[in-house]
């Protein structure tokens, strides 16, 4: 069954889009995990233009994290007041990421420049993931508990010190402000939530507990998601509302049987299936930047 | 007498063999089009519609203008889109675009066919003088100057495999009289008017050329996104927005009896 997207102006399977989105979403309740950076490379591969891709994965990531977010706030495991300040930057960044987005695609470089970004996550993603998965096995083999806390004394002479009674903190809003930022233009230029970015900053850099940190991560990423939604679709007319909508009902579904299968599986062996799907992904895209292209001249309209 | 001359005169011009009249009068073309109207509706996956027609001989049996052999090439040509036309050139390693020219009407969509190869049928001469041919459309929609060169390469373009095609099938082509050809439309059509161009041919010579235009347009859903999407694009941001939260929170209650 046939349907046509009417801003990405292609006729595309509804089954291949809700199944697109049922595995991601699988994916993503299983280890926990946005959809974003899996969902988005697949649909360029579908033939999706990238700028589209982008911009209504944005959309479909603020459905998708809507459910998690409320269970995270129900039971109060969410840092209102730190998750403010990374909303304040992240709405930033969002902002200045649809700017460039749109300068880059007037340039003609905006695939290029998707494609970079990419790789480059993509790359460290799996390797980190890789590394981690087997490090993970190791230890469960010889029984023993990694707790890492890192205190960075760097960040106690920043200024503008608030206490964040939920996390149990007094920091400077600086770095939380700039991570923000930062996880704004990634949300904005590759249509990701930026959990992996956000959850490791969060626990590394800011120091927050563990028990927040996955609930406050969902509270920022609807709030920048949404923003970012709405700046692409003022801006750039990237949102494919009918693409968005279909990933989304695959996706939500996914998620619960996801997160269900998670629970009796052993996730740590399939991490590393995962890492291995990351890595080969970041491999065919990094593949199309490098090898000589089939067409050298290509015609690009311009909106 | 006078009366029996002029019914003569009246047979032999009916039956085509009146001298004074008709010698030059070439033959015309009669065409028509399977759809007036493409609509882009939810389950569109690309479109086809058939060009039909006949040439019309004129009243000169005797002339050899009016003698086959014929040729029909029929164009069509999609509402003007601006283009960057753009060379893959290695940087670093990588792949980068560079702009090479901006073009500010390009036919969205250009299909060409004829009943024999096309250089065949035409030579150049004749495609100038009857604006024939993709890169004549470019010149004359364009305004300016274009390198042929640069020309050339748009042939070459990935674009153009889909987008400005030369039709394989030839134009079915019966009794140099009957004439039909199918035209395929791709999914990422350009809405506006198409315009259909059918030139009657004789040994290089352009002897009719026949319009028609086809109208291409979004309905129903496709219609109201795309007019939200880009005339109300703040509305449309909200609708996504609230559309995506809609269904995640539906989710959540849904899957609450057992959630996280």
């Amino acid at each position: 069954m046939q349907i046509y997207l009417p801003i990405a102006e292609m006729s595309v399977n509804v089954f291949l889009l809700v199944g697109l989105g049922g595995i991601v979403g699988i994916l993503s309740g299983m280890f926990g995990v946005g959809g974003g950076f899996l969902m988005t490379p697949l649909l360029f591969f579908i033939g999706i233009p990238p700028a589209i891709a982008v911009a209504s994965e944005a959309n479909q990531i603020l459905g998708a994290s809507t459910s998690g977010a409320i269970a995270h706030f129900k039971r109060r495991t969410v840092d209102v007041k730190m998750g403010m300040l990374l909303v304040l930057g992240g709405v930033t960044g969002s902002a200045f990421g649809v700017e460039l987005f749109g300068i880059l695609k007037d340039l003609g470089q905006l695939e290029l420049i998707i494609k970079i970004c990419y790789v480059f996550f993509l790359g460290i993603i799996g390797l980190l993931m890789f590394v981690e998965s087997i490090r993970a096995l190791r230890d469960i083999k010889k029984n023993k508990k990694r707790l890492k806390k890192r205190h960075h004394s760097w960040m106690q002479g920043l200024p503008l010190k608030m206490r964040f009674r939920t996390s149990n903190l007094y920091i400077s809003s600086i770095p939380a402000v700039v991570i923000g930022f930062f996880v704004g233009i990634l949300a904005s230029i590759m249509g990701v939530g930026g959990g992996f970015i956000m959850v490791p900053a969060m626990i590394y850099i800011l120091g927050m507990p563990t028990k927040v940190v996955v609930g406050t991560s969902l509270f920022q990423i609807i709030f920048v998601t949404g923003a970012t939604t709405f700046l692409h679709a003022s801006k750039n007319f990237s949102v494919d509302i009918v693409l968005a909508t279909l990933l989304l009902i695959g996706g939500v579904v996914g998620a619960q049987i996801g997160t269900r299968l998670g629970l009796r599986l052993q996730s740590e062996q399939l991490r590393i299936l995962l890492a291995i799907l990351v890595l080969a992904m970041c491999f065919k895209i990094a593949l199309e930047l490098f090898v000589a292209p089939q067409e050298i001249y290509l015609l690009l309209r311009r909106i | 007498m006078r009366g029996l001359m002029l019914f003569l005169s009246f047979l032999f011009y009916q039956i085509g063999f009146y001298p004074a009249l008709g010698t030059n009068v070439p033959p015309t073309l009669v065409t028509d089009l399977s759809k007036k109207i493409i609509s882009i509706n939810v389950n569109f996956s690309g479109s086809k519609f058939h060009i039909f027609g006949a040439v019309k001989r004129g009243f000169s049996q005797n002339a050899s203008i009016d003698q086959p052999p014929f040729d029909i090439m029929i164009e069509v040509i999609g509402p003007p889109v601006s283009l960057d036309f753009f060379k893959k050139e290695r940087l670093y390693g990588f792949w980068i675009n560079k702009k090479i020219q901006s073009f500010n009407s390009m036919p969205s969509f250009y299909s060409i066919s004829g009943t024999k190869p096309l250089e065949k049928i035409v030579g150049k001469k004749e495609k100038k003088e009857n604006k024939i041919g993709l890169f004549e459309q470019i010149k004359a929609s364009e305004n300016l100057a274009i390198d042929d060169n640069i020309l050339s390469k748009i042939a070459l373009t990935g674009k153009s495999k889909t987008t400005y095609k030369q039709e394989s099938k030839p134009i079915i082509f019966l009794e140099n009289t009957l004439f039909s050809t199918e035209i395929d439309l791709p999914t990422n059509l350009v809405e506006g008017d198409y315009l259909v161009r059918i030139h009657l041919i004789r040994f290089k010579e352009v002897l009719a050329t026949q319009e028609d235009i086809i109208f291409v347009k979004k309905v129903g859903l496709e219609q109201w996104i795309n007019y939200l999407a880009h005339k109300k694009p703040a509305a449309y941001g909200l609708l996504a927005i609230f559309l995506a939260i809609g269904f995640g929170w539906a989710a959540s209650i849904i899957f609450s009896r057992k959630a996280y």
